[in-house]
């Protein structure tokens, strides 16, 4: 079983670790195409748009859900099969996707924003494609976020499982922080992606000819699947946080308290509300729930910041540390989830996103907290997993260049990001008006950083993948 | 100072100020001791206390000053319809039925300077984006283009000169193209 359970690991791990660099060489190519460096034809920048877009969240998503599935096996078996299903459905859903955009060029972007997809100006057979992909993968994902629940209340209760028994003053049974933050993670992918079946329902309704659909009533499905995923696969890379990090350290592992509970508890709910906030510059969406977007989008970050953030520093604090890849990782990938959440939140202030919606400022704070904040969780666990399934650590000097070309090449990639924003270049622009100049400038600076980021990247594989073999081979 | 610069600039510091204490706690590590417990939630509940107020503060220093809430009291002294189309604008101050020559085919928008203009923008066919741009290509204002429905977006332009407006949200492969412009004067 465990043999079984590192294998599968070291699947998702290869694959995730293949496809990442293919979707980071898309975004250099539409970087480069705006820098005016390469051409790129404009449907095909756009299909690649799309690819990048969903690709990236599609492959961080199931990265996380393939690292807390692991680590869930150490305390609750999760049936093998959940697992298995989810791999085989993403792996059909992936193919679909890259014929539809590679093939069929659909372009509808990563949110395909009702009702453009039936505005075809690409292949006509790409658009139902590209949505049964869709459906794939979220059959796959919903199989695999049940069959992870399965495991978690093969040992525990629902309220268990989300620690209420200490809210209300109970310490029994003693659940750890990662079953919190993974049952209340697991119930939010639930939820987001009911959401999706929903709007790939209305899709198809209107495909067939059925019914025709309400575009704002579309805006929001669309965003309470796509936003809520995206933030959920965030804290699916802290549920594995919470496990691994303590390991680097001599303290005690952390536990469960009222306020463990509470913060997580909060979250799942808080987050659900979060992505009205897409909806700012759409003046009709009803103003109390912008009001209650703007509300959701500033409490969201108190209890990660209070608990999450604040934890690991005081877990840190004058603690004698083993510095190594994977914790180096994790620390500074708080520091960058922390300063993406910052950007975030001054977007989702209504009154600078009346001049921000849409500009290069919005890429610019979820490629923070994804480039440097949750991928390097998830790094930092391949490094741990591949560590301990090899018996080999990575060497100084591997770990080193690594560390050193994600911190220079991301950060730098996601500077030109802010300044653009700053200067009102908009997002999704393959190529900038003359008005705009300085939109192209920062492009091609950027392209430059991202193959810095890339560069790291390759050494990681070539790190990581050598030892993860050996999941195979014991 | 246009507002992204003040964005940017909280942005920086409150970046820098992460920076430093992640930086302290790293080198921390080289010494080592232990804390009490108890000390760590004093400051656990001190971080949770002025997170809250700073984020209070922002919150209802901010909210009045959201776009829907603007010049809710006034009567606009001009009325622009906006019509989005896969990948142009129309401007008319027409109504939105009758199929008469838009104000821009009829040599162009011009907007007294200092009066408050209500912009109803609609869209054809899919969602775009309705991006105004200041004279120094400065985003000033914006609001989505939707199918089905009209948003209203009142502003009033102090300063003459040529504004363009240009789609910020991805309608379809010529996107980056779609935009008009207006005269200030
Ligand atoms: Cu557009």
């Amino acid at each position: 079983m465990e043999q079984a359970n590192s294998r599968m690991t070291a699947l998702w791990i290869y694959t995730g670790l293949t496809l990442f660099p293919i979707l980071i060489l898309l975004g250099i190519f539409m970087r480069a195409n705006q820098g005016g460096v390469i051409t790129v034809p404009a449907d095909r920048f756009f299909s690649f748009l799309t690819l990048h877009g969903l690709g990236m969240a599609g492959l961080w998503f199931v990265f996380g859900m393939a690292s807390n599935n692991y680590l869930l096996n150490k305390h609750s078996a999760s049936p093998l099969v959940g697992n298995i299903i989810a791999y085989i459905l993403t792996l059909i859903g992936v193919v679909l996707l890259i014929i539809a955009t590679f093939i069929g060029k659909f372009a509808a972007g990563w949110y395909f924003l009702y009702p453009l997809p039936f505005y075809k100006t690409w292949e006509s057979w790409a658009t139902p494609l590209f949505l049964v992909s869709i459906g794939v993968l979220g059959v796959g994902w919903l199989v695999w976020t049940i069959s992870m629940l399965i495991g978690i209340l093969r040992k525990y209760s629902l309220p268990q499982a989300l620690a209420w028994h200490y809210l209300r003053g109970r310490k029994e049974p003693e659940v750890p922080p990662f079953i919190v933050v993974l049952t209340a993670t697991l119930i939010g992918i639930f939820i987001c992606l009911l959401a999706g079946v929903t709007l790939l329902s209305l899709y198809f309704g209107e495909y067939l000819g059925w019914f025709k659909n309400d575009a704002l009533l579309m805006k929001n499905l669309t965003f309470i699947f796509g936003h809520t995923l995206v933030n959920e696969m965030l804290y699916l890379a802290v549920a594995v946080l919470y496990e691994l990090y303590p390991e680097f350290g001599h303290r005690a592992k952390w536990k469960t308290t009222w306020y463990v509970a509470l913060s997580w508890n909060a979250t799942f709910l808080i987050v659900m509300f979060a992505y009205f906030h897409h909806l700012y510059m759409d003046f009709v969406q009803p103003t109390g729930f912008q009001f209650i977007g703007q509300i959701a989008s500033f409490l969201a970050p108190i209890p990660a910041a209070v608990i999450t953030i604040f934890s690991v520093l005081a877990y840190t604090y004058r603690n004698s540390m083993k510095w190594n890849l994977a914790s180096l990782l994790y620390f500074y990938g708080v520091l960058g989830w922390a300063i993406g959440g910052v950007a975030a939140v001054l977007d989702a202030t209504i009154v600078n996103n009346f001049v921000l919606h849409n500009t290069q400022w919005v890429p610019a704070h979820f490629h923070t907290y994804n480039l440097l904040g949750q991928i390097f969780f998830n790094l930092a666990f391949v490094v741990w997993f591949a560590e301990k399934v090899s018996g080999t650590p990575f060497s100084v000097g591997l770990s080193r260049s690594i560390f050193a070309l994600l911190l220079l090449g991301g950060w730098g990639f996601v500077s030109m990001f802010y300044l653009s924003g700053t200067f009102s270049i908009p997002r999704r622009f393959n190529l900038y008006p003359p008005d705009l100049s300085m939109g192209t400038t920062l492009a091609k600076a950027a392209a430059g950083f991202a193959v810095l980021y890339l560069l790291g990247i390759a050494f990681f594989f070539f790190g990581a993948s050598k030892r993860c073999a050996r999941a195979f081979s014991r | 100072m246009t507002q992204q610069v003040l964005v940017l600039i909280s942005f920086l510091i409150v970046s820098g100020a992460l920076v430093l204490v992640f930086q302290m706690v790293f080198f921390s590590t080289k010494k080592t001791n232990d804390i009490a417990p108890a000390r760590v939630n004093r400051y656990r509940g001190l971080w949770f206390l002025m997170l809250g107020i700073i984020l209070g503060v922002v919150f209802f220093f901010t909210l009045p000053r959201s776009p829907y809430l603007l010049f809710v009291q006034e009567r606009p002294e001009k009325i622009i319809v906006v019509t989005a189309q896969q990948f142009a604008f129309t401007l008319s101050d027409e109504s939105l039925d009758r199929e008469k020559t838009s104000a821009e085919a009829s040599g162009g928008t011009v907007l007294p300077a200092g009066a408050l203009v209500e912009f109803r923008v609609t869209s054809r066919d899919v969602n775009h984006g309705f991006g105004i741009y200041d004279p120094e290509h400065t985003i000033i204002a914006q609001v989505q283009a939707m199918p089905g429905y009209v948003n209203r977006l009142r502003i009033r332009f102090e300063k003459p000169g040529t504004y363009n407006v240009l789609c910020l949200e991805y309608c379809g492969i010529a996107h980056f193209i779609m935009r008009t412009s207006f005269e200030v004067r």
